[in-house]
């Protein structure tokens, strides 16, 4: 229990519940807790360093998105200028989310070891010459390995996630990871619209053939990867209280290796289901950002700009699904603590493998649009519900656990390609069935989760174990002595956010006496 | 609740358009009798071997089949270039389907001219766009009645294997790309690495201070 914490200086609001004051701190233009980490999120303000910092991880991981999935709106294009077969097409789609398999397990732990914000700008830097790049091949070969390594940079998820978790009080991580994470995801979708356009502009305006045009508009999404790393090297600031070199905090000072910061990572069995699990809604989501411009050009004779407007639609979804999948996260889990963010993120999920199996059965256009509109909206509100969960489950390997789960997403991309949407031996639209089924069944892992001090789906949490117990542990008692966990302490504290609320029976004082349980919030009890 | 009531009167009357207007059929082409005989040569009258895109022209010439007799009257004649059988394999967009409102054989169109019963036989002159992707062609010209349906056809090659020319594609790569590509991509590696190495240097005076 941390001793800086009067219980009795507590605040009760309106509706009964307790939480920790925003402690005083002048200097920022938000309420920050004990971590200095701000309680609200102002979207609309661009104040340091909570809100610019927010700004710049969203929008460099959208640019990000954008750059990846800028190939296949063109794809009717590309694969006659350079003579591809499906099989070329679906390899180099495959290619372009393996890539950042590794890339996201490492930025994890790059992003614990030197900070979000050069772990961003290194990435986006580094990747603009692949996307320059790709107006140059000539050949199938050439258009994997440009689609494979501009597919490194959607490693800068796990920064955006890592920046916006260290920015974010744990009341409203989820709403703020859903925002920055939906909003970045955007970009999957912007870009079926804007590449078609840019493309028919400088065919059109500029009176250059069809096969020089898509090559010339590779190099905006490429000049925005280099002005969106300048911005984030000279904008970007790591914590609330200064960029890595700056701040003299116990965590930070101490420099885990890169095996230390993995380890807490991967030995956590949770950091293993949510590895799967991420895998069938994100990795549905990139699926779909794949496939889904050509299956509708094909299949019901759109023409190129029509059919990327229609799989835009999926990816514009977005703005809002994710955000909300976050924020009703953190309503279930006001509610029901972590067992509500674990019910809801079973239910969304299993919602959208539902209507995926729906879109597979739609023969008719405008059908296909809506089943495909309410499927995207679910699969994306899992997205985000399953980031509400994920920063609890390690403290000190944050950026590992985030970059396992992120790589998970992309591996579930991977074998969903692979197996349902490569061969010729079955239609995109059985494809889509078959998918619809599987996500159904590994979203049942969701009730395997179990936190010893939360509980599970189906089991309730260890008596007296508590968040301090299961955060400190993760440093042994010689690091403990040197202080060096100080900060997973104020964390735990904060994570109190996530117990199950019990009703309050009448004539109880809230449990201010029991310092222990304090922090716990409570509802007027409505059942008498 | 009436809102929601008529917005979704709206959105059933958008799909049973949708689904009505996917019932439409089209001419099969396995019905088609072949009325004429089309020969796709180089503009001096020999033989395609190939050609180049944005460069070369080639020559279509057709006459009528008097050995077959068609009852249609032909108000059209429609000259298309069309895929050779190896170049749709493993290309699923270039698909051959007999409802030819969904074949995608013929994609490109070389040019539309009416069609006289007494001057029957008629040439064009066709110069490859630079749009046209490279692979095996050959040449189909079909007899257009009035309402626009197709009543006849006949083609440069007849099974799509023999007798195909090959189109050489230009590859939509200029001088100036490149070097475009080669600077960008210097610069922006380049700028990373400055900053990253000042911003060092700056770190290493301010603790030294």
């Amino acid at each position: 229990m941390d001793p800086h914490i009067d219980p009795l200086k507590i605040m009760v609001d309106g509706s009964g519940r307790v939480f920790e004051p925003p402690v005083m701190a002048p200097e920022f233009d938000l309420p920050v807790d004990s971590e200095h980490k701000a309680m609200i999120c102002k979207v609309h303000s661009l104040a340091r360093p909570h809100m610019l910092s927010f700004h710049l991880a969203w929008v460099s991981f959208f640019t990000c998105f954008l750059s990846t999935f800028a190939a296949p709106p063109l794809i009717p294009i590309i694969r006659d200028n350079l003579d591809l077969t499906k099989s070329d097409i679906s390899q180099a789609s495959i290619a372009a989310v393996s890539g950042s398999i590794m890339s996201r397990l490492i930025m994890g732990a790059v992003c614990d070891l030197i900070g979000p914000r050069y772990g961003s700008a290194f990435l986006i830097m580094i990747v603009a010459p692949a996307v320059f790049a790709m107006a140059i091949v000539n050949d199938a070969a050439g258009f994997l390995m440009c689609r494979f390594f501009i597919g490194f940079s959607l490693a800068t998820f796990v920064s955006c996630e890592y920046w916006v978790s260290s920015m974010f009080s744990t009341r409203i991580v989820g709403t703020a990871n859903g925002i920055a994470a939906g909003w970045g995801n955007l970009g999957g979708g912007a870009t079926q619209i804007i590449m078609p356009l840019l493309f028919a502009f400088i065919r059109d305006s500029g009176h250059h053939p069809a096969f020089a045009a898509w090559r010339i508009a590779f190099f905006i999404p490429g000049c925005l990867h280099i002005v969106m790393g300048i911005l984030v090297l000279f904008f970007g600031q790591d914590l609330p209280d200064g960029n890595y070199w700056q701040v003299n905090d116990g965590n930070h000072t101490f420099r885990d290796g890169f095996q230390q910061a993995m380890y807490y990572a991967i030995t956590s069995p949770r950091t293993w289901v949510f590895f799967a699990l991420y895998g069938y809604c994100f990795g549905v989501e990139l699926t779909v950002d794949n496939i889904i411009a050509e299956y509708f050009y094909d299949r019901f004779d759109l023409n190129l700009t029509t059919a990327g407007t229609v799989a835009a639609v999926s990816g514009l979804m977005n703005i809002f699904s994710r955000p909300i999948g976050g924020y009703l996260s953190d309503k279930a889990s006001r509610h029901s603590g972590m067992r509500g963010r674990l019910w809801y993120l079973w239910l969304v999920q299993s919602m959208g493998g539902f209507f995926c199996i729906l879109l597979g059965k739609m023969t008719s256009l405008g059908a296909a649009i809506c089943v495909m509109i309410i499927f995207s909206i679910f699969v994306q509100a899992a997205c985000g519900a399953t980031f509400g969960i994920v920063p609890f489950i390690s403290r000190r390997s944050l950026g590992g656990v985030i970059g396992f789960t992120a790589a998970g997403g992309n591996l579930g991309s991977v074998l969903t390609q692979s197996l349902f949407f490569t061969s010729s031996t079955y239609h995109t639209e059985v494809g889509l069935v078959y998918m619809g089924i599987m996500i159904i069944c590994v979203t049942l892992l969701c009730t395997v989760v179990y936190f010893p001090m939360w509980g599970g789906m189906f089991f309730s949490p260890k008596k007296n174990y508590t968040e301090e117990e299961y955060y400190v542990s993760e440093w042994n008692a010689q690091e403990q002595r040197q202080g060096l966990h100080i900060s997973s302490l104020k964390f735990a504290i904060n994570a109190r956010s996530e117990r199950r609320k019990e009703p309050r029976s009448e004539g109880v004082e809230p449990e201010l006496d029991d310092p222990d349980r304090s922090g716990l919030s409570m509802f007027k009890s409505y059942s008498h | 609740m009436a809102f929601s009531r008529q917005a979704s009167v709206v959105l059933l009357a958008v799909v049973a358009f949708f689904c009505a207007a996917s019932y439409a059929e089209g001419v099969l082409f396995s019905t088609l009798p072949k009325q004429f005989i089309v020969t796709a040569t180089l503009p001096d009258g020999g033989p395609i071997t190939q050609v180049h895109t944005g460069q070369d022209n080639i020559l279509v010439s057709w006459r009528l089949n008097t050995t077959v007799v068609s009852n249609a009257t032909i108000a059209k004649v429609r000259a298309k270039l069309c895929f050779a059988k190896e170049s749709q394999v493993l290309r699923a967009w270039r698909k051959t389907v007999d409802d030819l409102t969904k074949d995608k054989t013929c994609l490109y169109e070389i040019s539309t001219v009416p069609f006289n019963a007494a001057a029957p036989n008629g040439t064009t002159n066709y110069y490859l766009p630079k749009s046209i992707p490279g692979a095996k062609y050959l040449v189909r010209v079909y007899g257009i009645d009035a309402a626009g349906n197709q009543v006849g056809f006949g083609q440069t090659s007849p099974d799509r294997v023999a007798n195909t020319f090959t189109v050489i594609p230009i590859s939509g790569r200029h001088a100036s790309i490149d070097v475009a590509v080669g600077v960008f991509s210097v610069f922006s590696v380049g700028s990373l690495f400055t900053f990253f190495i000042l911003e060092n240097i700056y770190l290493k005076r301010k603790k030294a201070v």
